[in-house]
């Protein structure tokens, strides 16, 4: 049966020539021996030709002719020369420009005399057209975020406390945490670091700002935290009690893994295996960090990760070459499972400090809530198909949602006004710099914001299944 | 003695060689160019927007790459960042079709529900019907692997996921299509 299950997980691999070959042997073994499993690759394989055959044929008809494509090069070349016409938007700033630059010329404001009004009237269209543009996005940027920490505060507001929490809660609350760390890294980024409190007073401050309205204190307050050593242990197991409901249990987990670095680090997951003549072991401690060690013709080699995440990341090669899969607790190797409950899998997440991809979690949380309500099989399918798909639903309403604001070309030439050529380009480099950084964060922030919005969908959904 | 019309072969330049034409605005890196990633874009652009705004979202890439050069840090390959592009574009054309206000949230501060987009195929029932109701990061990994013929880790670069994740967005894509294929086939 647990090979079936593993040959199943292989079987798209080997259909799309991703299989190492190790792992190809075993499965053709595997599919010569079981008629079930041989039938299903079959099938799998006549999907994914039809397929392949079905979308080739439909998307055949997307052709371009040789005439198409020499008009494209020949625009593409007029819009790396452009001409000295300007696009009808700045054109009135050119006018305005070029009054303002013949006057500052026969004012001699200019530091050089000699420089033609027309190429600084073009240049100050240029930077006041830059400028309005970052101002916009600037306007985007504090809109989006708004509605981020909007969104983020009402996901919190639904949580229960820790004492009425579900697995489904704490799996969402875990998952809020991590997302809302990730907005405040780009939204506030960390400043001069403050001299070190009293050890007492430091902590007593971060348990009091983990209830804080504002997201960036809460961040901060979590941070400072978990850089904890392990001798504020007793004062944090003293304070338990008086910190509030909703933060019990991220207080609590803070304990058990100082706790836990205090004595020797224990095996949490373990995976051993043989493939053709290199064995693999692989191991998961109690802080989250794993080690694998590969061992060939008596040499050994081993790679190191704090978490699953940075071990997919960062040893890619190694982790399709061994097929190792998974996320922090729950881990496949090759054709070996190997997990933890769901607390488990929590524990060593928050452990692991990382942000991860949270729907195989909260498909399992929500699933247990289900069984526990005594929902039947059938039932239970229909209903985590219907969440997820809400959840989709709601991460696909906000990257698609509009966060305009207009560009005001108007004020931008107000900022260029009696500005010399050389502050003119400075103006338009430093204004391009900025749009540049604005687009990648807004992108980040549609990324987590879909998210987000995924994850209030999943809360509702959860406080439903509980009724 | 004759001598005869030798036809030249040129070398085919490097990707370094064509970015660097490119920036020197160079008419033959342009036609390299286009000729090298014109048809590629075009089909994953049909495949995103359909067969009315292929052509004009392929050629708007191209005109938006030829203006983005500048910043092109050579961190990944050509094709892959021409395609983050397309991929911008589509978000931006399907945006303006549906006619955004420059105030999209309520007074509640509430997202307003976005108009349905146009159909791709109206009232057609082909693989691109079925293919439209997929979201876009299904889609476009279905077309990258089975008419690009990319493989899982190139998919992850372009994509910017890890390849477990290009892993599981074509198994979810076949299922939700396999349906489809097996009435068709039948």
């Amino acid at each position: 049966m647990e090979e079936c299950t593993a040959a199943r997980r292989a079987m798209e691999a080997l259909i799309d020539g991703e299989l190492a070959i190790a792992e190809e042997a075993d499965l053709q073994t595997h599919l010569a021996g079981c008629a079930s499993c041989a039938r299903e690759f079959a099938e799998r394989k006549a999907v994914s030709a039809s397929l392949g055959r079905a979308l080739r044929s439909a998307l055949g008809s997307a052709r371009s002719t040789p005439a198409e494509k020499k008009a494209l090069a020949e625009r593409m070349v007029r819009a790396a020369h452009p001409p000295l016409v300007l696009a009808p938007r700045i054109a009135a700033a050119v006018a305005v420009a070029a009054i303002l630059g013949i006057v500052a010329y026969a004012t001699g404001l200019f530091r050089k005399p000699n420089v033609h009004p027309s190429t600084t009237s073009g240049l100050a269209a240029e930077a006041a057209d830059a400028v309005a543009r970052r101002d916009a996005a600037r306007a985007r940027y504090e809109k989006l975020l708004a509605e981020i920490e909007r969104m983020t505060e009402e996901v919190r507001s639904q949580l229960p406390p820790n004492g009425e929490a579900t697995p489904a809660d704490r799996t969402a609350a875990l998952e809020l945490s991590a997302l809302e760390d990730q907005v405040c890294e780009i939204a506030y980024p960390p400043g001069k670091p403050e001299p070190p409190a009293d050890l007492t007073a430091q902590v007593d401050g971060n348990l009091r700002n983990l209830g804080s309205d504002r997201a960036q204190v809460r961040a901060s307050a979590r941070k400072q935290l978990r850089s904890l050593r392990p001798d504020a242990l007793p004062l944090l197991e003293t304070a338990l009690e008086s910190v509030r409901k909703q933060d019990r249990w991220f207080v609590s987990k803070l304990i058990d893994e100082l706790r836990d670095a205090s004595e020797e680090r224990r095996d949490r997951v373990v995976v051993r295996q043989s493939q053709g003549d290199r064995q693999i072991e692989f191991r998961q401690f109690g802080d989250a960090q794993i080690e694998v060690v590969v061992t060939q013709k008596g040499t050994q080699r081993k790679v190191t990760a704090r978490g699953m995440n940075e071990l997919l990341r960062k040893h890619e090669d190694l982790c399709r070459q061994f097929a190792i899969s998974g996320r922090d607790g729950s881990v496949v190797v090759g054709d070996v499972e190997s997990g933890m409950e769901l607390d488990g899998q929590l524990e060593l997440l928050f452990r692991a400090r990382n942000a991860s991809d949270f729907s195989p979690l909260r498909r399992e949380a929500y699933s247990k809530l289900l069984e526990a309500r005594r929902a039947d099989e059938k039932e239970l399918e229909s209903r985590l198909a219907e969440m997820e798909k809400k959840c989709r639903q709601a991460e696909d309403r906000l990257r698609q949602s509009a966060w305009t604001a207009p560009a005001d070309l108007d004020r931008g030439m107000a900022v260029v006004r009696g500005c010399d050529e050389a502050r003119l380009r400075t103006l338009r480099s430093e204004a391009e710099q900025e749009i540049s950084e604005m687009e990648t964060k807004i992108r980040e922030f549609l990324r987590l914001g879909a998210r987000i919005n995924g994850l209030k969908t999943y809360v509702q959904e959860v406080k439903a299944a509980r009724k | 003695m004759t001598t005869g019309a030798v036809a030249l072969t040129l070398p085919s330049m490097t990707e370094e060689e064509l970015i660097a034409g490119c920036r020197a605005g160079r008419r033959e890196a342009f036609d390299e160019m286009v000729s090298r990633y014109y048809d590629r874009l075009h089909r994953l652009a049909y495949a995103l927007v359909g067969a009315e705004a292929a052509r004009d979202l392929a050629q708007e890439t191209f005109l938006a790459a030829v203006k983005s050069l500048p910043n092109f840090r050579g961190e990944s390959r050509l094709s892959t960042w021409l395609i983050s592009i397309l991929r911008n574009r589509a978000s931006l054309l399907r945006r303006s079709e549906r006619k955004w206000r420059t105030a999209p949230l309520n007074d509640e501060g509430e997202p307003l529900a976005a108009p349905q987009p146009k159909e791709l195929e109206t009232g057609l029932k082909t693989i691109l019907g079925r293919l439209k109701d997929l979201p876009e990061d299904l889609r476009l990994t279905l077309i990258l692997f089975y008419i690009e013929g990319m493989k899982y880790a190139e998919i992850a670069q372009v994509m910017s996921c890890p390849i477990g994740t290009v892993r599981s967005r074509l198994f979810e894509a076949r299922e939700r299509l396999k349906t489809f294929v097996g009435e068709k086939e039948t």
